[in-house]
């Protein structure tokens, strides 16, 4: 039913993010007592045996089992309630500009949102030529798309609201169902009771976990709330799983920083900070407060610095209708994948690596890099589907002197040999054409995980702006599947001629490449793509901003990772 | 960069710049969203993409991006419609680069706004149409209203 405009003005949905916060701490607060609860009862076995022992524990796991489900449906109903707070402000706020539009136009709108139009002044009158009737109807006329448009607007409210009530109502019923709850398997029953471990392996992972129903499946999450970043889990779980994580993650933080400034509440609003001494000052009560003082910013900015990734996160996933975007990741150190379109279900399946500068706050950038690739390989095959996932799964270096270290992607390398491996193993039917690219740093983190003992289950490797791969030769990087001699025709490089990047990779410390050769040099064997050169700059003719320029749509370079990912070969 | 171009507006002038193409194709083209034969080959709505990459600046500037496909036009006019619309680009004087890769062929026109329009014939038999904006604040996004058809002019 469509809200009156009394009504619509009232509301306000941000009740709604109160609510799911209040929701998301009584989850936690449960999941503390539940395990208090394992921890008392476990403590006393040590003393206590028989038949009452047995009994008090398998009760203890009853309740645990119990307990999870509600944590597990209180999250679900905060999430949901936060999805409904931003769904129906935003329509609601559509709606409300509408009508004052209708109104700053000098229009009359009604409670119920029917549209009149005012007389028609002298001035309109002149315009229709004296004819004061001709003026009336276009103003009548005028109040009936008005009208329309009100109607139109205020019924997306009214939808809004009534989904955001029907999912409401489907989670409420999830609390229901607790009492009657089926024992789970014993294989999960093992896990949740710490006596086992998910299966290592991807392709093992993806076989037990898709054999399990939804409420084994729950327990699991219970169990462990980063279940959702396991590799071998279908893209839909992971999803399903990750976002309640985030939201999770995202209200541990809000609380940790609320207690945070509730030590000093005056401090965070720059109220009776303590100075910093003089360097000679010997008054140790001030060296004392300052210390503190910086201790507690400290703690602070990290919060703030958290808060502000998550939120990035959630502002990207619930950016755009189409295609659909999947959490694939997250995590509460800096790291999460989201894939553009069901990477389980694509034809072409590509994964993004970004460099150094990036950064957990800055994911939505490398997101459009994405969509920008997913176009070029429609335009390139329009018969395929093709998914591209942003993958954040390594801490980068964040600046040019940490670039020149391996270390960084010495551990992101095995993450995007295990994120590959759990691609393959939940893709359905035939298997995709996978593709990794690199940008800059990225491209040194990919070759880190295909050299030496390493091995990569991709189709193909692009490098893009690379300072260098770990390797001198393209015949030391591995893919599963591919002969040694052959890995050539599946490693694409490209390097704009302005982009200081590559440049950079071909300096050599102590004879050798800081990151080996560079992947556009002949002298490495691989394929080499064209991009267009950019516009020369002022360090010796290179210009940082090149570096950038590779997804642009007039950059052949972007037509060429279309060609690539879509499977097309080469360009050439 | 210019400050003072939004997203709708860059979106309309592309759209604009989409029908002074078309008009070089013959009667019954159209651009679409969804691809003339495979609905797996449909486009996403456009969307903005960092003008510079630096994630420490997340209201950097942007660009905007809408692709469409060549609808309405005989099987195997792929080649001949692209040499169209770029002789007709020619005939306006816009500044015009032609490029062939692997097995494609694209013709990018720069137009007096600073946006580009990109015409690729993928040598499979399909034509698209995609339109670059300038670089304008990300402040400025929101609010773009693509259609899902262009018709010719």
């Amino acid at each position: 039913m469509r809200p009156a405009l009394t009504q619509l003005r009232g509301w306000n949905p941000q009740c709604l993010n109160g609510s799911a916060d209040e929701l998301a701490r009584a989850a936690a607060e449960l999941d503390e007592q539940i395990a208090l609860v394992v921890r008392g009862v476990d403590g006393v076995l040590d003393i206590w045996h028989g038949d009452a022992a047995r009994g008090a524990w398998d009760r203890a796991v009853e309740e645990r089992s119990a307990g999870n489900r509600i944590a597990m449906a209180l999250l679900e109903t905060s999430s949901s309630l936060r999805r409904g707070a931003a769904t129906i402000e935003s329509a609601a706020a559509h709606a409300i500009a509408v009508i004052d539009g209708a109104l700053d136009e000098g229009f009359a709108v009604s409670d119920e949102g029917a549209v009149t139009a005012p007389a028609a002044g002298p001035g309109l009158t002149v315009a229709a030529a004296g004819d004061a009737a001709l003026a009336q109807r276009v103003l009548d006329a005028r109040a009936r798309e008005l009208a329309e448009d009100i109607a139109r607007a205020l019924d997306e409210v009214a939808l809004a609201d009534s989904r955001t009530a029907a999912t409401l109502t489907d989670c409420l019923a999830e609390f229901d169902l607790v009492p009657g709850e089926r024992a789970p398997d014993p294989r999960v029953q093992d896990i949740v009771d710490g006596r086992s471990t998910l299966p290592a392996g991807a392709a093992e992972l993806h076989e037990f976990w898709t054999s399990l129903t939804g409420e084994e499946k729950d327990a699991l999450f219970a169990h462990d709330r980063e279940v959702g970043n396991r590799d071998g889990l279908p893209a839909a779980d992971k999803d399903r799983y990750n976002r309640i994580h985030l939201e999770d993650l995202q209200t541990r933080a809000a609380a940790a920083l609320d207690a945070v400034n509730a030590r000093h509440p005056g401090w965070g609003a720059g109220e009776q900070v303590p100075a910093q001494p003089a360097s000679n000052s010997r008054d140790e009560k001030a060296w004392k407060a300052w210390a503190e003082y910086n201790a507690w910013r400290g703690e602070r900015e990290l919060l703030l610095a958290k808060i502000d990734e998550y939120g990035a996160v959630h502002r990207a996933i619930d950016a755009g209708s189409a295609p659909p975007r999947l959490l694939m990741g997250i995590d509460g150190d800096g790291r999460a994948a989201i894939a553009l379109g069901n990477p389980d279900l694509a034809d072409n399946v590509a994964t993004l690596v970004p460099g150094t500068g990036s950064h957990l706050a800055g994911i939505g950038g490398d997101i459009d890099r994405s969509a920008r690739m997913l176009d070029a390989a429609t335009r390139a095959d329009p018969l395929a589907t093709t998914s591209v996932v942003t993958w954040y799964g390594y801490n980068a270096p964040q600046s040019i002197p940490e670039a020149g270290l391996d270390r960084f992607a010495e551990r992101g390398a095995p993450r995007l040999d295990s994120f590959q491996d759990g691609l393959r193993a939940a893709h359905q039917g035939q298997a995709a054409h996978q593709v990794i690219v690199g940008h800059s740093y990225g491209s040194t983190v990919i070759g880190t995980a295909a050299v030496g003992d390493g091995s990569l289950d991709v189709d193909e490797l692009v490098f893009v702006g690379s300072p260098g791969v770990n390797a001198e030769h393209v015949s030391e990087l591995h893919l599963d599947g591919v002969n040694a001699g052959d890995v050539g025709a599946h490693v694409y490089s490209t390097a704009a001629r302005w982009d200081p990047v590559p440049y950079l990779g071909d300096a050599t410390l102590a004879g050798r490449h800081v990151h080996g050769t560079n992947p556009t040099d002949p002298d490495f064997g691989g394929r080499v793509f064209a991009s267009d050169p950019g516009d020369p700059g002022p360090l010796l003719g290179t210009n940082p901003r090149v570096h950038s320029e590779y997804w642009d749509l007039r950059n052949r370079s972007l037509e060429g990772m279309g060609q690539i990912i879509a499977g097309m070969g080469g360009p050439s | 960069m210019d400050t003072a171009l939004t997203e709708g507006a860059a979106s309309a002038a592309l759209v604009e710049h989409f029908g002074e193409a078309l008009s070089a194709l013959p009667e019954g083209a159209s651009l679409t969203l969804a691809h003339p034969s495979s609905p797996a080959g449909a486009f996403n709505p456009g969307g903005v993409t960092p003008c510079d990459d630096n994630d420490r600046d997340a209201a950097g500037p942007v660009f905007l991006t809408l692709n469409y496909w060549v609808s309405g036009i005989p099987e195997g006019g792929a080649a001949r419609n692209l040499d169209a619309i770029a002789a007709h680009w020619e005939g306006l004087d816009r500044p015009l680069v032609r490029r062939s890769t692997g097995g494609g062929r694209t013709a990018v026109a720069t137009m007096p706004d600073g946006s580009a329009i990109v015409a690729h014939d993928n040598g499979r038999g399909s034509l698209s149409v995609s339109g670059t904006s300038a670089c304008f604040p990300r402040a400025n996004t929101g609010s773009a209203d693509q259609p899902e058809v262009i018709d010719r002019p």
